[in-house]
């Protein structure tokens, strides 16, 4: 750390004094007996040093709510936590574990029921405008990288002017980070107040990009706005030569394409188990170890990380995170069974709970349910499919509504989720005689020879129920669905394909109905769906501004209008919950799709020895509090 | 060693000897495979299991997607024959599930109060047997349509697993049939051609077999039968990945053919036949065809295994037949989680007919070579 | 002889390049490509591509050239030892082959071994023994092997390992050697638990194998030369090894060509279960998610290797065979 900075540092910290009394409530830190050994042999500066100037404060509620952890308390270190991944270098648990947002949703990135408002992460102070669209934010005095370098706002400018503004890197302007979430809305503006103020502007109203800095598709800083600068800087033309990254380029056999060398380098938060993150730094609580192989994720704990607990113990506790590569998602729960896995939520699955629970004793570890994110599956019927008689069915809302009533939950709750799950918020209860005479009061009384119900224009009539295999619940769903609704006299077909074909057949409008996972309740994404999925043409024509696609009927434009009030509001705040009221009936009205099972379960697997984890609430929450984990021996 | 293989065996010697030396090939080919046991086995094994996949709807008590939805991941069911002591006609209970939420398994208990005798040729499910003739005769069942006899135990929807089991083997039992005849077709044709011809068309058809040989056998079948249209109904898609099967599969037969023929060509019987005038097309017909059609009897059978493995091979991948189709391979699909295996073993029950199959098409095949082969006498 | 070998050695090259295309197509046939299996795939986990990523993915991997130009790129570069970038594991082709190759050659190896060690004697036991209790027993337990779906067998296995003798199969390394560099320690701690997997991937393999041999035999031991020999009071011994066994060897030779390729394609699903980090398993995932340069350039290699292999196994056999070898020169 150079004297300036240290200087500098120190006026700012006169500046936010109160801010500085908080952390100074602190006389001494404590640290990982690891750290502490290199601090000893002088590799490392003390820990006061290491943290900034007012670290964030986990206690209850602020990783987790209170009442999802009940036996809070402060841990001790060390230890490995285990995991398995199956897909190369990726595992998905510790991807989320490592989230380190601009800003903190209460809710999500700290379980419960929804979003009520943003709280701090990298950034200690936030500012919004009255009219949502400025955004000034404060960034952690004395936040370090994890090699120890100082993270200012020269990071902030450097992502803004050298990635995002620069066409090379940066081809298509994030939509994220345009006014609105629209693709037609203009590019946010960044303006540099100090070294860790910056202000963010939009020329619409953008409240929800509170948001997306949060929590939307659980991003976080790194997919944004601070990029390590003095170590970017290296693969960018505009600080380095080709002559001086030619070893760089030569290793990836590439010729003059920095630019790719660059994309490699520069680590989005999903990419900080790839080995290409080695020695790039991070603000995260693991940060990928040298010792990685393809077999093995090996994550050491950042010395520099800026959470500590109440009594003033850096996090994380548990000094390393491990996975290993299994090939396929059967052996991570055979692993699991071993008791080689520590800790497990997106591979787990609820037809396995029987398995976990036979194996607790044996396999040292704990199985059990929390709340799922998502709604675990959904029918979605493409609304602009090519084919006129499709469309005259599906566009009559009366059709959606008894396919809603026609669909015997209970049975699909009780063979497909064991029981665990309820009927969701637009379902309706399970009446076939008022569907059946709500097909026939649409026109769709007559029949054909094997007794299904021919379109109101008397041309037959099917659904093509397309799956991609995901999971295997959702065929095992659609099967279901398919009797219920031979039941109703509509004929219909589930086709398992892979999930490739499946993307495909959405791109170009092949897809007529699908059943997929639904509405993710902690995201509160623009639609609780893919609009891809269900309104292909009608999302061309709103994206475009109508230049392309189809003009939308009424009803779909007035979810256009929902969401974008939506988005323009600030998460939290009455009119943000007042649209999101709306949006609800909006959805039980119409039926934009139907969603077979709500308030489902998700298994979490945890080794015995763990504590402070997260025994209720919803499931990825879990994974967002993994810095306050800890080890006991027994 | 040559006095083992004799077919005459026991046979008194004097009548035996004008018998054996009158008889047909036919006759020869006949009385040789008798005498291998393990084939024969094999032989009567395989027509029950074809009579049991022609008659499946007849035979298994429910329709294939017939669920129960109380009696998910049932075990098999308990099939009491005496009561107090006494001898009882065969009967099952009811039984009744709660889910234990300390193990989060169903647990089921029979219901002692009532019996539910199983009776022969009951009234049940509709179905068309042939396609033609509606009837609801089934071969057995307990009558009463709320209480399930399941030999096999059921799946995780409540469906009977011995029913799947009997509708699978239609598809997996055809599936072998009409991919080798393809292939058969495809081998003989071009590994006639190869062989007789010889020059510049062996070489080719020599290098295009090299060819195909070579390229690893999971992409091709991954691409064959990705690249189907998937709008295309269930039977349809079953029948193009038998045909994908089948276009790989011919590459071996083609080369037995190819061998024999070269080998036959120069053969005594051939040339004399050339120096006689017979027409090329009579010599392959009269003269060659007959010498090597036992060889490919066996061949077939001894490939026919090989495309019903195949199936459960694609399945695992997700490639081939998929639910709700119904085929061994789909059923090995759903016992091939690790929950299945320690928790539902019974669903590995379909496992045991594939293997049984696979089995009796090799002893079949085998005990064909040993019969056919002329130098076996 | 010299002809011959030249002849076939030209007729590799154009070879080569029909399987390059080939190679290709297979990837590029099926619909979808694997930006949208990726992108698609990253959903799955909650995880969305923004519309800037796909733009720099497309780029980046040339997916916005007419694809005759993505075939003369990638064979381009595949001339020049490069093998191209993998799009699900993000390193080049060439990388994670290395990494992998060694294990493969090994698992291949130490396979071929154990179904030649186990067929051969079986095969030439049953041939002179024909219809022997035993021969029916061999037979029996040749064919069970050829029965199994392997894949299956495999995890039964695993799972009655496991949960009767507290054995773990699930990886081929005790935890501290999973992510040690090789040694002679490490190899000693595969080789207990290598076992398993070997012989299940060798069933199959080691059942043909058996019934090859045994027929092979029967044929050589009804031979004139091999009457003669036994009438001129040559001990059996002698009789059966010195030339029918050799014989029926012999056609054996024109197989070893294959058998790396087949054997990384027979134990993809089996490596799967066991986790053993070999080419089967990378192959299956790449050729799954489309991941076309991997699947490509895997599928080219191993495709030339047989091409190769079956080269060096005619050459062998002519060499080995002076039959083969007149009866060509003669042609």
């Amino acid at each position: 750390m150079t004297k300036s900075i240290r200087v500098k540092l120190m006026l700012s910290l006169c500046a936010i004094l109160i801010l500085g009394v908080a952390s100074l409530a602190f006389a001494a830190y404590n640290e990982s007996p690891v750290l502490a050994e290199l601090v000893k042999e002088g590799k490392l500066p003390p820990v006061e040093e290491r943290l900034p100037k007012n670290p964030l404060v986990v206690k209850p509620g602020v990783l987790a709510m209170p009442e999802n952890v009940p036996d809070f308390q402060v841990g001790t270190y060390g230890g490995t936590l285990r995991s398995v991944h199956h897909a190369p270098e990726w595992n998905p648990d510790f991807y989320i574990a490592n989230i380190e947002p601009l800003v903190a949703v209460i809710g999500e990135g700290v379980a419960g029921t929804g979003v009520h408002g943003i709280q701090a992460g990298v950034v200690d102070e936030w500012d919004v405008s009255e009219d949502n669209r400025v955004f000034t934010f404060h960034i952690r005095e004395g936040l370090k990288w994890s090699d120890g370098h100082p993270v200012t706002t020269e990071d902030v400018l450097f992502a803004y002017e050298d990635i995002l503004l620069n066409e090379t890197l940066t081809p298509v302007f994030p939509v994220k980070l345009r006014a609105g979430y629209r693709s037609d809305g203009s590019p946010m503006k960044l303006e540099v107040i100090d070294d860790y103020t910056f202000r963010v502007s939009f020329d619409e109203p953008y409240g929800g990009f509170l948001l997306q800095l949060a929590i939307n598709q659980w991003g976080d800083y790194a997919d944004f706005l601070i990029k390590p600068k003095h170590y970017l800087k290296q693969f960018h033309i505009k600080y380095t030569s080709l002559d001086e990254m030619r070893p760089y380029l030569d290793e990836l056999e590439l010729d003059d394409e920095w630019w790719q060398l660059f994309w490699r380098k520069d680590i989005l938060s999903n990419e900080r188990g790839h080995r290409d993150a080695i020695g790039c730094p991070m603000l995260t609580a693991w940060v990928l170890s040298e010792a990685s192989t393809q077999n093995m994720i090996i994550m050491e704990r950042n010395p520099y990380y800026f959470k500590v607990d109440e009594a003033g113990n850096q996090l994380p506790y548990i000094d390393t995170i491990s996975s290993q590569f299994v090939q396929d998602i059967e052996m991570m729960n055979v692993k699991v069974s071993t008791g080689e896995v520590d800790f497990m939520r997106e591979n787990t699955a609820l037809e396995k709970m029987p398995f976990y629970k036979a194996n607790e004793q044996r396999g040292g570890f704990r199985a059990y349910l929390v709340d799922h994110h998502l709604d675990p599956s959904t029918l979605e019927f493409n609304f602009t499919y090519e084919d006129p008689v499709w469309r005259e069915v599906l566009g009559d809302a009366r059709f959606r509504q008894a396919i809603n009533m026609g669909i015997n939950r209970d049975e699909i709750i009780s063979s497909v989720y064991f029981g665990f799950g309820g009927v969701p918020e637009s379902g309706a209860p399970y009446d076939p005689d008022r569907a059946n005479a709500l097909l026939d009061a649409m026109g769709m009384d007559k029949r054909d020879r094997d007794g299904y119900r021919l379109a109101p224009n008397g041309e037959p009539f099917s659904i093509l129920f397309e799956v991609g295999t995901f999971v295997s619940d959702l065929v095992q769903a659609g099967e279901l669905v398919v009797e219920n609704l031979a039941d109703l006299g509509i004929k219909a077909m589930v086709k398992p394909i892979e999930i490739g074909l499946w993307g495909q057949r959405i791109q170009t409008n092949e897809l007529q109905a699908t059943i997929m996972w639904g509405r993710d309740l902690g995201q509160e994404s623009p639609w609780p769906w893919d609009p891809n999925e269900i309104i292909p043409l009608y999302w061309q024509w709103y994206v475009t501004g109508g230049k392309q696609g189809e003009e939308p009927p009424a009803w779909i434009k007035k979810g256009f209008q929902i969401n974008e009030k939506i988005w323009a509001s600030l998460p939290g705040s009455d009119e943000y919950d007042a649209m999101k009221a709306e949006k609800l009936a909006w959805e039980q009205e119409f039926l934009p799709v139907i969603s077979l099972v709500g308030q489902a379960k998700h298994p979490i697997v945890t080794s015995a020895r763990l504590r402070n984890v997260p025994t209720s609430g919803r499931d990825i929450a879990v994974n967002y509090a993994m810095e306050q984990f800890f080890f006991v021996n027994e | 060693m040559l006095a083992k293989a004799n077919p005459k065996g026991a046979e008194p010697v004097s009548t035996a000897d004008d018998k054996f030396y009158a008889a047909s090939e036919r006759q020869l080919i006949w009385w040789r495979f008798r005498k291998h046991k393990p084939a024969v086995i094999g032989g009567i094994v395989l027509i029950l299991l074809y009579t049991v996949a022609i008659f499946c709807q007849f035979l298994s008590p429910y329709g294939p997607t017939n669920r129960f939805p109380d009696y998910q991941n049932v075990s098999p069911t308990k099939i009491h024959f005496s009561e107090g002591g006494k001898l009882h006609r065969p009967f099952v209970y009811a039984q009744k599930r709660e889910l234990d939420m300390e193990t989060f398994q169903y647990v089921f208990t029979e219901d002692t109060s009532k019996k539910y005798p199983i009776y022969f040729f009951v009234r049940g499910e509709k179905y068309k047997l042939f396609g033609l003739l509606e009837t609801d005769l089934h071969f057995f069942g307990t009558g009463d349509p709320k209480v399930p006899v399941f030999l096999f135990g059921a799946d995780s929807l409540g469906r009977d697993l011995f029913t799947r089991t009997l509708y699978g083997s239609r598809i997996s039992l055809s599936i072998g049939l009409v991919g080798v005849f393809i292939s058969f077709a495809l081998g003989l044709f071009f590994g006639g051609i190869s062989g007789y011809y010889g020059g510049v068309v062996d070489e080719v058809i020599q290098r295009v077999i090299d060819f195909l040989i070579s390229i690893p056998t999971y992409p091709l079948w991954m691409t064959l039968s990705a690249a189907l249209p998937r709008d295309w109904p269930v039977v349809k898609s079953y029948f193009a990945i038998t045909v994908v099967l089948s276009l790989l599969g011919w590459c071996g037969l083609a080369r037995v053919v190819r061998g024999k023929l070269l080998a036959l060509r120069e053969e005594d019987f051939v040339v004399a036949a050339r120096l006689a005038g017979a027409s090329e097309f009579r010599i392959i017909r009269r003269h060659l065809l007959p010498s090597f059609a036992s060889h490919i009897v066996v061949s077939i059978t001894l490939s026919i295994p090989g495309m019903i493995l195949g199936e459960t091979a694609l399945s695992f991948l997700g490639l081939g037949m998929q639910p709700p189709a119904v085929s061994w391979g789909t059923l090995l699909q759903d016992a091939q989680t690790i929950t299945s295996v320690a928790l539902y073993p019974w669903r590995l029950i379909p496992c045991i007919f594939v293997m049984v199959a696979v089995l009796s098409f090799n002893f079949l095949g085998d005990g064909l070579r040993d019969a056919a082969d002329p130098y076996s006498v | 002889m010299g002809a011959y070998i030249i002849r076939r050695l030209l007729m590799f090259i154009p070879m080569l390049l029909v399987l390059s295309v080939v190679s290709f197509v297979i990837i590029q046939l099926p619909p979808g490509d694997m930006l949208t299996t990726y992108i698609t795939q990253l959903k799955r986990s909650g995880v969305d591509v923004s519309e800037a990523e796909v733009a720099r993915l497309t780029q980046m991997y040339g997916l916005d050239l007419p694809l005759h130009m993505q075939y003369i790129k990638w064979f381009g570069n595949l001339l020049r030892g490069n093998l191209g970038y993998s799009f699900m594991w993000q390193r080049p082709v060439t990388e994670i082959v290395a990494e992998r190759l060694p294990l493969t050659i090994f698992v291949s190896l130490l396979t071929t071994v154990f179904v030649w060690a186990v067929a051969l004697p079986i095969g030439i036991y049953s041939a002179l023994h024909q219809y022997s209790v035993f021969d029916y027993v061999f037979t029996f337990i040749g064919f069970l092997g050829l029965s199994i779906p392997g894949f299956l067998l495999a995890l039964v296995l695993i799972w009655f390992f496991y949960s009767r003798f507290g054995l773990n199969m699930t990886s081929l390394f005790s935890p501290e050697f999973l992510n040690a560099s090789w040694s002679l320690a490490k190899v000693l701690d595969m080789m207990k638990q290598i076992w398993l997997p070997m012989i299940i991937i060798g069933m199959s393999g080691t059942a043909g194998l058996i019934r090859t041999v045994r027929g092979n035999l029967l044929d050589e031991l009804r031979k004139q030369y091999v009457v003669t020999a036994r009438a001129k009071g040559l001990p059996e011994r002698r009789v059966i090894f010195k030339y029918p066994v050799r014989m029926a060897i012999n056609p054996l030779i024109s197989t070893i060509g294959w058998t790396l390729a087949s054997i990384v394609s027979g134990e993809a699903l089996v490596s799967i279960i066991f986790n053993i980090q070999t080419i089967g398993p990378v192959l299956l995932q790449a050729t799954l998610s489309q991941d076309m340069y991997l699947a490509g350039s895997i599928t080219m290699l191993l495709s030339a290797l047989t091409v190769f292999g079956t080269l060096v196994s005619d050459i062998l056999l002519a060499w080995v065979d002076p039959r083969i070898r007149f009866g060509r020169g003669g042609n």
